[in-house]
């Protein structure tokens, strides 16, 4: 498969990814395409070893890890998240997710990287430390983080209709 | 899976639904990877300005040496020895499968113009130096060959290719070559492309005859025919690169003019780099490589305007016969043993590189290198593995 044929086959995909890891479209079209650039230029030699996929999947990755990075110090954090709006029956749902969503903003990087990894992607936790670059024992720590921070800040409607859970 | 998790996979499958389609990613990137590689291609070129400005004042500081200070003559309009640098060969395509059954693709340094050649695959024949390095794959800006199929370079004992017949003096080539019409037995052109980073003035891929216009990777191009020296007319392609450089390709009129553009539009705009068959420790200051292949080097000094000659220029070629057949007095280059004579107005020194190979240095008189410069020179002359010894 050469380089065209593979983004017209797989931006789609990637792009959904790189959406679920910056939560903003025009982010994730940038994200992606800084990464396809990059692996463009050494295509004809990671096209033969063992599909181009993971090596995009990881430069992808490390664009966003470092991207991301550099670009915290332009943004500005989030000090408390917005007042949640009223929910009105049959939306508890809804808003919950929403608010879920607005939380993943914001984890630290490498936080909701695994959790895309592990609840988007299905990966195994081996599978993404592979990807990530570091241990399996840092992707459950980074795992167990991410889902902490989300129990304790989802609202307490949430949290009481979650029940307990386990890390 | 505890219910967070459950509604962490529900919350990104729904919200990956309002990915971006990214149609348009393809287009993004081929533009963002030529805008790069333009920006590369500028600070190259800055760069190099920085160096010769450097060089320039080095060299300036070397107009008035102190005693005993290594010189070459004065209608050099230069002085000593200077660090000399590798003198690999970098193309800025990466070439597709040969267009002419049977050919192969070699890159070699024409006249100052990286230029890639399809010659005839050479037949196996035994090696005459068993232990010789083999052939190195050209390496490109990526950490793989971009070549490891069927295309690959070719380091061929074929030396200096003909490039064009309205510029190169068959009269002029130097040792190390062979007669295009042996390295072609169907006595046809080779497929020539060759790249410039500025518009040639000497015309040698404008068609005399203009076929057709054309487009080549988004930008128009010309075909026409040009006269060969061998027979039919050859056809030619030229155009303006999005990636700055001018391209030229001449081919046989066996090749279809459709398929020539075909051919043109195949070429991967991602650089490749063959190694020179010398590293040097030294140059003579103010001289500048104008012609490289798989067995020989070419500096010209000075003054002297590109070519893809050897007259007047100091030449570098390493070949098959042993240094001990040559006639002349021995003299000692480094730990190694040469023998140094004058042909006519050309100094010839030879140094015996042991496993049947010799190392050949040519000076014409009128450079003015002094005997210990020459010697200096040489000594730091050492044969890569890229090397492919000329046959005699």
């Amino acid at each position: 498969m050469d380089f065209a044929e593979f983004v017209m086959a797989r931006t789609p995909a990637l792009l959904r990814f790189g959406y679920l890891l910056t939560g903003d479209g025009h982010l994730a079209e940038d994200l992606i395409q800084e990464a396809l650039v990059r692996v463009h230029r050494r295509w004809s030699g990671i096209e033969y070893q063992g599909g181009p996929e993971p090596y995009v999947r990881k430069a992808i990755l490390h664009q966003y890890l470092s991207w991301r990075r550099r670009r915290a110090s332009t943004e500005l954090p989030v000090a408390e998240l917005a007042e949640p709006p009223d929910p009105g029956p049959g939306v508890e749902r809804i808003v919950e997710r929403d608010e879920m969503w607005t939380l993943l903003a914001t984890l630290p990087r490498a936080q909701r990287a695994v959790i895309v990894l592990r609840y988007y992607e299905d990966l195994a936790d081996a599978d993404i430390a592979l990807l990530l670059g570091c241990t399996q024992a840092t992707v459950r720590v980074h795992a167990f983080r991410a889902l902490k921070r989300l129990r304790v800040a989802l609202t307490p409607t949430a949290v009481a209709g979650a029940g307990h859970v386990r890390g | 899976m505890s219910e967070v998790e459950q509604q962490l996979r529900d919350l990104l499958t729904r919200y990956a639904q309002d990915a971006p389609d990214g149609h348009w990613m393809l287009t993004q990137v081929r533009r963002s990877a030529v805008r790069r590689r333009r920006r590369a291609i500028t600070g190259s070129v800055a760069v190099t300005l920085v160096l010769a400005v450097l060089g320039a004042v080095a060299l300036a500081a070397r107009l008035a040496p102190p005693e005993g200070k290594l010189s070459v003559g004065r209608d050099a309009g230069a002085g000593g020895l200077v660090a000399g640098s590798p003198v690999d060969v970098t193309f800025p395509f990466t070439p597709p499968a040969p267009p002419v059954p049977g050919s192969r693709p070699q890159l070699t340094l024409v006249a100052g113009r990286p230029t890639l050649q399809y010659l005839p695959a050479p037949d196996p024949a035994p090696d005459p130096a068993p232990d010789a390095a083999p052939d190195p794959a050209p390496t490109g800006s990526a950490s793989a060959d971009p070549l490891a199929d069927t295309s690959t370079i070719a380091g061929s004992a074929t030396a200096v290719p003909k490039v064009d017949p309205t510029v190169a003096d068959p009269g002029t080539v130097g040792p190390g070559t062979v007669d295009p019409d042996e390295a072609d037995p169907a006595r046809t052109d080779p497929v020539t492309v060759v790249a410039c980073i500025s518009p040639w003035t000497d015309g040698p891929f404008t068609p005399l005859v203009t076929d057709r216009t054309t487009t080549v990777h988004g930008s128009p191009a010309v075909i026409g025919e040009r006269p060969s020296t061998d027979g039919p007319p050859d056809h030619v392609l030229s155009w303006s690169d999005p990636s700055g450089f001018w391209v030229g390709i001449s081919a046989p009129e066996t090749l279809s003019t459709v398929g020539l553009a075909q051919f043109a539009s195949e070429l991967a705009a991602q650089p490749i780099t063959q190694p020179g068959p010398f590293d040097f420790d030294s140059v003579p200051a103010g001289f500048v490589v104008d012609n490289v292949n798989s067995s020989t080097v070419t500096f010209r000094p000075p003054g002297i305007a590109p070519s893809p000659d050897f007259v007047g220029k100091l030449v570098v070629s390493v070949d098959v016969e042993p240094s001990g057949t040559q006639d002349g007095r021995p003299v000692m280059v480094g730990d190694r043993s040469g023998w140094l004579h004058t042909a006519g107005d050309v100094a010839m020194l030879r140094v015996d590189e042991g496993k049947g190979w010799s190392l050949t240095v040519q000076a014409p008189t009128r450079l003015r290198i002094p005997e210990p410069d020459l010697l200096r020179f040489a000594t730091g002359v050492h044969i890569t593995a890229a090397a492919t010894p000329a046959r005699g």
